[in-house]
């Protein structure tokens, strides 16, 4: 069976500096999958280079058997990788459900003309976005914010917003940057909820993450970076005992 | 997916609110050449339909999709110059004058465009700075074709199964029904998927990529929409007037529609009304002060910027939202 995605031989350099050298990995349709590693082992450098914001040096990515390496990002967007960012790039002047529904963006089709001369078609579906992205509102529970501008939204609830926009794109792999950097404890654990609640649902998540409690509790397969080279993979368990991992990484720290 | 929760309620709909503002205001504005006490006075009331089209278009592009063009004048008199030199040089109909003035003006747009718009940054505004320079220099050197300094005349005026609309109270009924149309169809634009995504692009352009959007290409398609308005305000002013001259479309002028959109709001749909509204009547106000108005246009930017970052509308909007709250 093909895996959901399948990263192969990613390299990277950035001038003098190699992000990343031969990388590869694979996530299982259903699975989650966590990408963890130190300050610069080249986490993020390999997600901008799975969804299209950044080209690999060399090494091919595949979705689902098809390559897709050379399209652009939005084009990605369409055969099934969503994702959210480590800083944000959510747009701060419309609304939170406007927010959601630029998220609908790869899903609907009506162009500009369309929405110039407000055809029938162009009216359908922007009441159907309103209500695809109020219902991702309700159920990731910030429907209560829908009308809020999204500049205006505390840190964790954009942070959520962002994984319900990037939900309106109904992808079949959600990749999350760091989604729970920077939050309190409170948020933290809404964030677990959601991604197990989507992952429930059926929808494979890839996730970057440094708090590595969260991550062995939630994930089923873990890929470690160090350097911008893979030292483990293989369940939360074969990596927690790694001591390649405890080494570089974990230090023997953490006890989850 | 699999249905979500419970049957969406939607919030606050968007509804038709903008649409019925547009219409009421269209009402009281068809009312113009019964209240206007002379022609003069009436004609001005066209212009302020032209400089609407001028500002609104490129609000779209600079406060809606947060591209900045400095060449507004330039696409206002390249469509001005097509519509006239065809209807006063080639015999054409002002009507296929303008339709061609509004395929030019795109088709430059897109030539300017394509090597511009790919990159992120202000190469945009540059390449802007650089076409209207270029056109002023063609509109004032082409003479043969433009008339050179001293203008283009024999523009004809529009006409309509015989019955002439150069005529001022017949014109201004043109402007008003041409600049509706266009009002109402920018005010759909703006809420549509296409509206949606210019507004992702102006916040991020990553950000918008990453959710779907072919960014170049939207980019494009508002920048040659935004130069095809523009171009359709054009050819109306060659043939109101009957006759353009190249000082009306300098780099100077694209300057000033810039602080127009500024001034009303940048993004702000209601914006325009108030810049198209300030530049049309502040000069005639300020003719006794000769070139006064461009201190006061600039003294009105800085406030702007520096006090009221919504501009006019915005700051009417927040007056309103305050006095609903009390």
């Amino acid at each position: 069976m093909t895996a959901l995605l399948e990263v192969r031989d990613i390299s990277r350099r950035f001038g003098g500096l190699q992000a990343l050298s031969e990388v590869s990995l694979s996530v299982q349709a259903g699975e989650i999958k966590a990408v963890i590693g130190p300050n610069g082992a080249g986490k993020s450098t390999l997600f901008n280079i799975i969804t299209g914001v950044t080209p690999p040096s060399s090494g091919s990515v595949w979705l689902e058997g098809r390559r897709i390496d050379p399209l652009p990002a939005h084009r990605r967007v369409a055969g099934g990788l969503a994702r959210t960012f480590q800083n944000l790039q959510i747009f701060p002047e419309m609304t939170v459900l406007e927010n959601v529904m630029v998220g609908r963006h790869a899903r609907t089709c009506s162009g500009f003309l369309a929405g110039l001369f407000n055809t029938p078609a162009s009216r359908r579906e922007r009441a159907a976005d309103r209500d695809h992205a109020y219902a991702l509102l309700e159920s990731l529970d910030l429907q209560g914010r829908a009308d809020a501008l999204a500049g205006a939204i505390s840190y964790g609830e954009a942070k959520i917003m962002e994984i319900a926009r990037a939900m309106a794109a109904e992808p079949k792999l959600l990749l999350l940057d760091e989604p729970m950097a920077g939050l309190p404890t409170g948020a933290i654990e809404r964030v677990v909820a959601t991604i197990g609640a989507l992952n429930a649902r059926g929808v494979a998540i890839l996730l970057v993450e440094h708090n590595v409690r969260v991550v062995m509790n939630l994930s089923h397969s873990v890929l470690v970076l160090n350097n911008g080279s893979p030292i483990s993979e293989g369940t939360p368990e074969q990596v927690r005992g790694d001591p390649a991992v405890l080494d570089a990484y974990l230090g023997g720290t953490v006890h989850a | 997916m699999t249905p979500l929760t419970t049957p969406a309620r939607p919030a606050a709909s968007h509804g038709d609110g903008g649409v019925r503002a547009l219409a009421l205001a269209w009402a009281i504005l068809l009312a113009w050449p019964w209240l206007a006490p002379n022609d003069y006075l009436l004609s001005l009331g066209s212009s302020f339909f032209i400089n609407l089209l001028l500002i609104a278009s490129l609000n779209l592009l600079v406060g809606y999709a947060g591209q900045v063009s400095m060449a507004q004048a330039a696409f206002f008199g390249l469509g001005a110059y097509a519509s006239g030199i065809l209807t006063a040089q080639h015999g054409w109909s002002p009507w296929l004058g303008t339709a061609a003035a509004m395929v030019i003006c795109p088709l430059a747009a897109v030539i300017v465009g394509l090597p511009t718009l790919r990159l992120r940054g202000h190469y945009l505004a540059m390449a802007t700075v650089g076409l209207n320079v270029i056109l002023s220099v063609f509109f004032v050197g082409l003479v043969g074709l433009t008339g050179g300094p001293n203008g283009l005349i024999g523009i004809p005026s529009f006409s309509l199964g015989g019955m002439d609309l150069g005529e001022p109270s017949k014109f201004y009924l043109l402007a008003w029904l041409v600049t509706g149309a266009v009002m109402l169809g920018l005010l759909f634009l703006t809420r549509s998927r296409a509206g949606r995504a210019l507004r992702a692009i102006a916040a991020s352009d990553i950000g918008a990529e990453c959710m779907g959007i072919a960014v170049f290409r939207h980019k494009i398609a508002v920048f040659a929409l935004c130069a095809a308005i523009a171009g359709l305000a054009g050819a109306l002013y060659g043939h109101q007037n009957n006759f353009v001259s190249p000082d009306t479309f300098s780099f100077f002028t694209s300057v000033l529609l810039l602080v127009m959109v500024a001034i009303g709001g940048f993004g702000r749909y209601w914006g325009p009304f108030f810049g198209a509204l300030i530049y049309t009547a502040l000069p005639e106000l300020m003719r006794a002060w000769h070139d006064t108005e461009l201190l006061l246009f600039g003294a009105a930017m800085i406030v702007v910027v520096g006090f009221l970052p919504g501009g006019l509308a915005g700051g009417l909007a927040r007056l309103r939202s305050v006095g609903r709250s009390r």
